[in-house]
């Protein structure tokens, strides 16, 4: 039975969710369209287990997409009501007097995009488009063209040695007239194929970031319903480039995170630890004193901005949102943004199809539409953003604040940048661990393991790892010594480990079962050598409430 | 050979929470499943269905959204399902709900065997596969480890006892449970999700499968739950060392910290 639908999204986020919905409403009233079958694949085995972020949200795209949805309950919680920009040293917290109105994120909604997507898939849901969850798409489809006219389902029932256990099934080819990727950050498809097509040319290498963040249920006199704060400084270094966000978003729950740019230098730091020490500082402990540890979760984000984007079209596929290359860096949002261009890819599939041509001649109006849309408008302004802070905080604020007040043109317009990969340097005397030594109390910080246990991740124990690694002897000689295994660092979930053997050499060990799919390790390793692809459909954190 | 699997939706044991203070399940957020041991029995089902061919049919009872359950049995590969469903059926005790899976069973036709999951994770009672093949009167065996063989009569499987296992032949038509020694579950396909999500379930009432008003729900329910308390949560363990001279000491020491533990 060859399987087959009109247009599929890999990827149950906010930017396909919102594009199949847009599709399907827009293509109802075509005659020769009415019946269009919109698929929506995900790996997640619930709608919005795996989506995750602070989040602020702006409903300006909400609100083109489906204008009523006030009266629809969504899982809003508060608007943002005070926000306060504030830089820390190891024990003082210094105000900024103001917050740059372009930070600015007053009247915005606070949301749990997890369940912000769970709203969103019933509705689209209930409007004719089908979404699978559990499933990973594993790869693409071309016809003798090169044109991608499909995806493969990933099989499952394969043990760890790659042999078929007695449950086995195979994977499945699904055709399609148009696939569009909205992966999110560091799509593994989107990843192979701006390679295979070269998407990136004349593009500056993409830059990401990761964050990494806890849920709180504080007590009823620390809460401070609507309001949010932003720092910088303590627990990073100055050279680093990074911050974090505290909301108290409703109910008692307090969302704790830190982002670290990921063309950090320093092969000792450690993202996990830093966001540990962050807690430990007196303005975040006295907020957290007598509260609860529920969650915790990690993402990468994409930064690089205007300059960063992929050609996003070619024949017979599109990409949508964080795969895209689509976020504003400045004010590190993008819920909006990659909504707008799920809907914008729906408009160009439309007129594709009514045109009966999905060639990228054709498809090449996503991109246009792009240009002439608010996207444009807000990453062009942040498009030298996040490469300001390369060199660290203090040039990045000089940056910054020129960039302000030429609408993004800043000093340098548009850096020379490395790949994040290539920036670490190599271990020595000078790099030490920039959190000093770090020792969780059970109470208010904890080791990474029983944070990774509040991100309710599960895998199949037996089956393939799903974190590739060309050369292992790598990590265990040249990395060692170079490098000293950064990813037991970098990773927020424990997934590398280096253990010493019984002839006591100290060798790389994975925990695959650990991932959180947040995809650090396939852009950080210093020398590119890993590769994460999708485990088995159904795998992964199980997000709740972040 | 016509098979029916009943199977039914629980919480997923590894999310639920018991409220401290009113000592109820915290359901809101907790995700659902369909009870593992049904799964056993439905992967069974498919696997009779490829040996000996004929037609697959899952019934479950619960609130609406127990037609995911179903769906997921359909997308391993059952052929039909249906969702017995309504205010009516609610707060049914494992003799109502017997009641009403056995009419729902008449109400479908003729079947060769029903096949069962052997207890739900939720409730534990194992004992609505037996009741239910005591209202259909027909043969039941439960515990069911491996079908040896399959005739055009009967069947002879192998049922777990606490001593080792019997051998035992069934008529046509007859109820097995089954243990999670029988087989691997399979996991959905993608062929079968599709089939599932554009599959329609029909939705029956008491109406639908003929059954007595008042020996449904709770007016036909003769036992009730009075109280659901969580047990005490301990942790940490303690080894009790010695030799043979002190042993009686030792076993006042554990003694001790039983009596603590039962209290």
């Amino acid at each position: 039975m060859s399987l087959s639908f009109d247009v599929i999204f890999v990827g149950a986020g906010p930017a396909s969710l919102s594009g199949a919905l847009h599709l399907k409403r827009l293509t109802r009233v075509i005659p020769e369209l009415k019946d269009l079958s919109v698929a929506v694949i995900e790996k997640a085995p619930n709608p919005g287990d795996q989506s995750f972020s602070g989040a602020t949200f702006d409903p300006r795209a909400l609100e083109e997409l489906i204008p009523d949805y006030l009266d629809r309950m969504p899982p809003f919680g508060q608007k943002v009501q005070r926000e306060g920009l504030s830089f820390l040293t190891k024990k003082h917290r210094f105000p900024l007097p103001f917050t740059p109105p372009v930070m600015s994120n007053k009247g915005k909604y606070l949301i749990s995009l997890s369940e912000f997507v769970r709203w969103l898939g019933k509705i689209a849901e209930s409007e004719g488009v089908e979404v699978y969850h559990g499933e990973a798409v594993d790869e693409l489809m071309y016809d003798d063209s090169g044109a991608v006219n499909g995806i493969i389902i990933k099989g499952k029932g394969l043990d760890k040695d790659g042999n078929k256990k007695p449950n086995y099934v195979e994977p499945t080819p699904v055709n399609a007239k148009v696939v569009v990727l909205g992966e999110g950050s560091r799509g593994h498809l989107t990843k192979r194929l701006i390679a295979e097509k070269n998407l990136d040319e004349g593009v500056t290498p993409q830059g990401y970031a990761v964050g990494l963040k806890e849920l709180w249920e504080v007590r009823e006199d620390r809460f401070q319903e609507g309001t949010i704060y932003n720092t910088m400084g303590y627990p990073l270094q100055l050279d680093t480039f990074g911050g974090s966000f505290i909301y108290h978003v409703k109910d008692r729950l307090v969302s704790i995170g830190l982002v670290i740019g990921l063309d950090y230098c320093n092969p000792q730091l450690h993202p996990f630890e830093c966001l540990q020490m962050l807690k430990k500082h007196p303005f975040v402990a006295n907020m957290l004193e007598g509260g609860r540890f529920i969650a915790y979760g990690a993402k990468t984000i994409v930064e690089g901005g205007w300059y960063a984007m992929p050609r996003a079209y070619g024949d017979g596929f599109l990409i949508i949102g964080e795969s895209g290359g689509i976020l504003d860096a400045m004010k590190l949002k993008g819920i909006d943004h990659v909504m707008k261009s799920g809907m914008l890819a729906a408009e160009t599939i439309r007129d594709a199809l009514v045109a009966k041509d999905v060639s990228a001649a054709q498809l090449k109006a996503y991109e246009d539409k792009i240009r002439s849309s608010w996207i444009s408008r807000d990453l062009k302004r942040a498009r030298n953003f996040h490469q300001g802070f390369h060199k660290g905080i203090i040039p990045g604020m000089v940056h910054a604040g020129f960039q302000m007040f030429t609408f993004g043109r800043g000093l340098i317009d548009r850096f020379k940048v490395k790949p994040d990969y290539e920036c670490m340097k190599m271990m020595c005397k000078s790099c030490p661990s920039p959190c000093g030594p770090f020792r969780p109390d059970g109470m208010l910080t904890f080791d990474k393991l029983t944070c990774v246990f509040g991100s309710g991740t599960k895998h199949e124990e037996d089956q393939p790892c799903h974190i590739k690694i060309d050369d292992i002897s790598i990590c265990n000689g040249k990395c060692k010594e170079e490098y000293g295994n950064p990813c037991t660092r970098f990773c927020p979930a424990n997934v590398f480990e280096m253990i010493e053997e019984e002839d006591g050499v100290e060798r790389l060990h994975l925990n695959p079962s650990n991932c959180l799919h947040c995809k650090t390790c396939d852009i950080k390793d210093p020398y590119g050598i890993v590769t994460w692809v999708p485990p088995e459909g159904g795998g992964g954190p199980n997000y709740k409430g972040l | 050979m016509n098979i029916i699997v009943c199977i039914k939706q629980v919480p997923d044991t590894t999310d639920v929470k018991i409220n401290p203070q009113t000592n109820t399940l915290e359901r809101d957020g907790v995700r659902t499943i369909v009870n593992p041991f049904d799964l056993f029995a439905i992967e069974e089902a498919l696997r009779l269905k490829a040996a000996h061919g004929g037609k697959v049919t899952i019934i479950t009872m619960g609130p609406p959204q127990a037609k995911c359950a179903l769906e997921e049995a359909i997308a391993m590969g059952a052929d039909d399902a249906r969702l017995i469903s309504d205010r009516a059926f609610a707060g049914s005790d494992t003799l109502a709900t017997s009641y009403i899976l056995s009419k729902t069973v008449s109400s479908i036709g003729s079947y060769d065997l029903i096949l069962c999951g052997k207890q739900a994770v939720d409730g534990d009672t194992a004992q609505v596969g037996p009741e239910m093949a005591v209202h259909l009167g027909i043969p039941q065996v439960m515990f069911v480890r491996r079908i040896a063989s399959v005739d055009a009569k009967d069947l002879v499987v192998e049922r777990m006892t606490e001593h080792g296992y019997d051998r035992v032949k069934a008529p046509f038509p007859c109820l097995i449970s089954v243990v999670k020694d029988i087989n691997t579950p399979r996991p959905p396909s993608f062929q079968g999700r599709m089939r599932a999500k554009r599959m329609e379930i029909p939705v029956l009432s008491p109406a639908d499968i003929g059954c007595e008003e008042e020996r449904i729900g709770l007016d036909g329910s003769p036992t009730w739950v009075e109280r659901i308390f969580a047990p005490h949560a301990r942790s940490g363990c303690t080894a009790a060392e010695g030799t043979t001279e002190n042993i009686r000491d030792v076993a006042e020491k554990i003694e001790a910290k039983l009596e603590h533990i039962w209290e």
